[in-house]
């Protein structure tokens, strides 16, 4: 195996940097390197593309093209004179867009986007990079890697969606919100592993099931107190905060945004990893509802196998309002008794009802003890005790029942403060900080870090930084 | 790559600096001129010199307006912002005119 001289790696990463192997002189170099639309270049002040991180340029290039870029000015990467042109409109084809479509998304107009899938046009790395999360593509292998390793179900599943929706064909932005979702599951987790603080979900102890045999309920009901007890959450506890036993406890990206109102959620995967994608407006913008159906989801990605989810699980807000007993697909029924017992254990609701000392409606304390909505609750407490609190009785309405601010905060913090406000609701939170993390520690450029988060202005994001860490953490 | 072109390309004295036998540089060179190689003030530059490197975007448009006020109907690769460097030949379509 030959070593790689101490010139060349003064050459490339620069002679402050210390170390024998291109990694340890990535990790103390001070050097940037910028890509274009083919090549590599050591960054200067002409070089307008996207900038990189020693780290960053080397977990993708090679360190011959480095040492290239360094002796010659660039080093050309691209796998094929086509690319990254043909990916690009294979992708585009294969999520069923228009070129006008996707020119609308990303902001262009649509000979810019032509242009970028004609091979041999010259277009910017900055022009390329806005169409990369509306295709779930990853902006670092473009040209580099065939397909830019797109993952390819999720493109023939998007596109069947669109077009078999029973309420008709999907609006443009809700599959380009479930792609971009797609694109942000895979940019967390890898933020993930390269901060080091990835967690596995098998090594927790979770193991799909196949199991959902009838009762379907009970199948849901049994894992989710299998869930518990991994997770350490004592008998009858209420789970105070799914966003964060979601993004921090599990590590499984959660994206925030507002698409079409009657879906719910949905559970995406790019490759090897799963995200939930959650709508914001509609019956979710109660803070109640929207925990049951990251708990719905949660129990898709957690338990249900790969063929089940197919890559993309849609939910819309009937199948999520379902009692799991009245609901006919089975896949749902247990999501949906999962949801219920995972928030709210049966013992627990038992315990409300039995307790010769409780005061005031039992409806009432249920809701407010577990944050989970009425309608969730009427059908639990049925279900649990076969106590039937009467739909149309004055108790619900004139109860008052809604969350707490502590409720809605330990939810909605996230959405509602964020220190740069153009930043959009579904690059804030957990992604934002392991982004801020990741250049913070050189992992990223800081032009990555923005670029991440949509915001042109690479210098506010480093001022932010600590004001997002701290906002954050 | 057609004979008349390969001719051409041979020998031309204007394009010092390029592998001639780079088989990806010669199927550009092949789409791109075969319609329009006609005479000898045909040309088509980058701004890669080992030894005169074109410094800027507005430096490589200075050279392409040069050579056609000097007659010459001019392809150019052009100048990469995104890297700060002259497009090499076989990546892009050399584009006519100043670009």
């Amino acid at each position: 195996m030959s070593t790689i001289s101490s010139s060349d790696l003064d050459l490339v990463f620069g002679s402050e940097s210390f170390g024998t192997s291109p990694a340890s002189r990535a990790e103390t170099s001070n050097v940037e390197f910028v890509r274009g639309q083919y090549s590599i270049a050591i960054a200067s002040d002409a070089a307008k593309g996207r900038r990189m991180s020693p780290l960053e340029a080397l977990a993708i290039f090679k360190f011959d093209h480095l040492l290239q870029a360094a002796s010659e000015g660039q080093s050309v990467f691209n796998i094929h004179p086509e690319e990254p042109a043909t990916t690009i409109r294979n992708r585009r084809i294969a999520l069923g867009y228009t070129r006008q479509e996707l020119a609308r998304l990303s902001g262009v107009d649509e000979l810019t986007v032509s242009n970028a899938e004609t091979p041999g046009i010259p277009t910017s790395i900055r022009v390329l990079e806005k169409f990369v999360s509306w295709l779930s593509l990853d902006e670092r292998l473009l040209g580099a890697k065939p397909e830019a390793e797109g993952d390819a179900r999720l493109g023939v599943r998007l596109k069947a969606l669109r077009k078999t929706s029973k309420k008709g064909n999907l609006p443009l932005r809700t599959v380009a919100a479930l792609a971009e979702g797609s694109w942000i599951t895979s940019r967390q987790i890898n933020l993930e592993y390269l901060l080091e603080t990835e967690k596995s979900l098998l090594e927790k102890g979770f193991e799909v099931s196949d199991n959902y045999h009838y009762p379907t309920w009970k199948a849901g009901y049994d894992l989710a107190e299998r869930t518990r007890n991994i997770l350490n959450i004592e008998r009858n506890e209420p789970i105070t905060s799914m966003r964060a036993l979601i993004e921090d406890l599990l590590g499984i990206p959660l994206i925030n945004c507002s698409i079409s109102d009657h879906i719910a959620g949905a559970t995406v995967a790019n490759g090897e990893t799963r995200g939930i994608v959650i709508n914001t407006i509609g019956q979710n913008s109660n803070v109640w509802v929207r925990r049951m159906t990251l708990a719905h989801e949660l129990g898709h990605l957690l338990w249900d196998p790969e063929g089940r989810l197919n890559n993309l699980r849609v939910d819309n807000y009937n199948e999520i309002n379902k009692s799991s007993r009245n609901e006919s697909d089975k896949v749902e029924a247990r999501a949906n008794a999962f949801a219920i017992s995972f928030l709210a254990p049966p013992s627990g609701i038992s315990e409300i009802f039995q307790d010769p000392n409780h005061e005031g409606s039992i409806l009432k304390t249920v809701c407010e003890k577990y944050g989970i909505s009425v309608t969730a609750a009427i059908h639990h407490i049925k279900n649990v005790t076969t106590y039937v609190v009467d739909h149309k009785s004055s108790e619900i309405n004139d109860l008052g029942i809604s969350p707490s601010d502590e409720w809605c905060g330990r939810e909605d913090f996230t959405n509602d403060y964020f220190p740069i406000k153009e930043v959009r609701e579904s690059r804030r939170g957990r992604f934002a900080l392991l982004t801020i993390r990741a250049a913070q520690k050189k992992l990223i450029s800081w032009d990555s870090a923005a670029s991440y988060l949509e915001v042109s202005d690479v210098e506010l994001v480093r001022d932010k930084a600590g004001l997002i860490i701290s906002t954050l953490e | 790559m057609p004979n008349k072109l390969k001719a051409w390309f041979n020998e031309i004295g204007h394009l010092d600096h390029i592998d001639r036998e780079d088989s990806t540089l010669q199927r550009a060179f092949a789409v791109v001129i075969f319609h329009v190689i006609k005479s000898d003030d045909v040309i088509i530059i980058n701004g890669r010199s080992g030894r005169y490197p074109v410094k800027n975007f507005e430096e490589m448009q200075a050279i392409e307006r040069a050579f056609m006020e000097s007659g010459y109907q001019v392809w150019s690769t052009g100048f990469d912002e995104d890297v700060g460097e002259p497009r090499p030949f076989g990546l892009i379509i050399p584009q006519r005119g100043v670009i």
